[in-house]
């Protein structure tokens, strides 16, 4: 068999031996599997969407009763009979005030946390009610860029995935794009982000803990820094600093300690801010599980 | 506040039936040019399909329906290499351990099918940033046109024109010493 010369050909070649040594393993089950997740996520939406009828309801309702009392208690007397010698005395109903009418609480089932969170940090922190709140206190918080500017959200295929353009400084440059999630709870938290500076390709995990960390980066001076910070308290565990490209793109290799903490982690690779007005411009950042 | 609304099931379900008939092998293909095990692939596929199809909006253009499953799929599969591959031996690292043909350190037997240059070409393709990734496999396994390439990323026609000629000049560069 003879092997193209020209590169089209070449990745021709390559896609098409690829593709012809694939073959899916069970197609009727992957369509049955994929039939019931949408049956049961379905479900789970119904749950969801009759659960908060279900509660407005019961506010409604309670609301309701409380008007009606603080109602009765300013008319309810009883219209004299035609007999003045039976007549009764006005009676009055116990006075209900609008205060001390409160709505029995109410509880929520426990709402799992998105697992693969990046930010913010830890349970019971900040909620962020939009995609742009979340994706510039990250930039704030996480990477220290106080002048961090979010652009207006966009949509990516999945419907619970946002992207939000963030330019860290304010001034146009060093941009990187934050991945940001519809968490089961309602909020938006961050799940990713992509510096246009450093791509990271590859992430390995050796036996003895120790990360190797592969890709393309572009750097002043070529330098920049990997980071492996714990989630649950945002500490920096692991470090390496690292060299690609300075002005265009190069592969850079990084191999970082095993991480100190208890995990799961982030791993941060930061575009240094050379104008002192940041800790950083940009950074890629991924989960990494425990 | 996200509004959902969902496709009537029925309609779903011979849609979808259809759509996987159409679709689902060369979707798993295709994420196989970016990841080595079939499994995950498969995983990737299949969650690709469940996203579309729980949301009937994207059900009203049936010639948009390829374009959506092929972008989630590539979603799927940069998140997967983004997120899951920490906990394994990436993929890549995989295809260059087995220079020496399909051993035990090669669980899906892929290499077996390639020949060297065959695993530099994916190698490198593997490595570049992931819309020139992207739009070269589109390109060069689907053999979409760059409409078409533009509808799947989510992108202007003229940027996948330059995706393309920018992950070619890279793979070029990256395989110089290869031939």
């Amino acid at each position: 068999v003879s092997t193209p010369t020209d590169l089209e050909g070449r990745l021709r070649d390559a896609a098409d031996a690829r593709a012809r040594a694939v073959e899916p393993d069970d197609e009727g089950g992957a369509l049955r599997s994929i039939e019931a997740t949408i049956a049961s996520r379905r479900r789970r939406m119904k749950v969801g969407f009759l659960s908060a009828a279900a509660a407005a309801l019961v506010v409604a309702v309670v609301a309701g009763l409380a008007v009606a009392r603080v109602s009765d208690s300013a008319t309810v007397t009883v219209a004299p009979t035609t007999d003045p010698a039976t007549t009764l005395p006005p009676t009055t109903a116990p006075p209900t005030t609008v205060g001390t009418t409160t709505t029995p609480p109410t509880t929520s089932p426990p709402v799992a946390p998105l697992t693969t969170a990046i930010f913010p940090f830890g349970a019971g922190g900040t909620r962020y009610d939009t995609p742009e709140l979340a994706a510039k206190a990250f930039a704030v918080t996480m990477l220290g860029n106080p002048d961090a500017v979010a652009r207006p959200s966009t949509a990516t295929a999945d419907t619970d995935v946002r992207a939000v353009r963030i330019d860290p400084l304010g001034a146009g440059y060093g941009q990187m794009t934050v991945e940001v999630t519809h968490a089961p709870a309602g909020d938006w938290v961050v799940t990713g982000s992509q510096s246009d500076d450093i791509d990271v390709n590859t992430v390995d995990r050796a036996s003895d803990g120790s990360i190797t960390v592969t890709g393309m980066s572009v750097a002043f001076e070529a330098s920049f820094r990997i980071e492996v910070r714990d989630l649950a308290t945002g500490a920096v565990v692991s470090e390496s600093h690292v060299m690609g490209g300075s002005t265009d793109k190069q592969p850079f290799t990084a191999t970082l300690a095993a991480p100190t903490g208890t995990g799961p982690y982030a791993l941060v690779a930061l575009v240094p801010d050379m104008s002192g007005r940041a800790i950083t411009t940009s950074a890629t950042v991924s989960f990494l599980a425990a | 506040m996200m509004v959902v609304v969902e496709a009537p099931e029925e309609v779903t379900g011979s849609a979808l039936a259809q759509a996987h008939r159409d679709h689902y092998r060369s979707l798993v293909k295709l994420a196989a040019l970016l990841i080595d095990d079939v499994a995950l692939c498969e995983e990737i596929v299949q969650e690709a399909f469940v996203s579309v199809f729980l949301r009937s909006r994207r059900l009203d253009d049936p010639s948009k329906l390829a374009a959506y499953l092929r972008s989630a799929v590539l979603n799927g599969a940069r998140s997967s290499l983004r997120r899951r591959m920490v906990r394994e031996r990436p993929a890549t690292l995989r295809l260059v351990s087995t220079d020496e043909g399909a051993g035990p350190t090669d669980p899906t037997g892929t290499s077996a099918e390639l020949d060297a240059d065959q695993r530099a070409v994916l190698l490198a393709l593997r490595a570049l940033p992931h819309r020139q990734r992207d739009a070269l496999a589109l390109r060069f396994w689907g053999e979409l046109s760059e409409r078409e390439i533009a509808e799947a990323l989510g992108i202007a026609a003229g940027t996948v024109k330059t995706h393309i000629a920018r992950g070619l000049a890279a793979l070029a560069i990256a395989l110089e010493d290869h031939r």
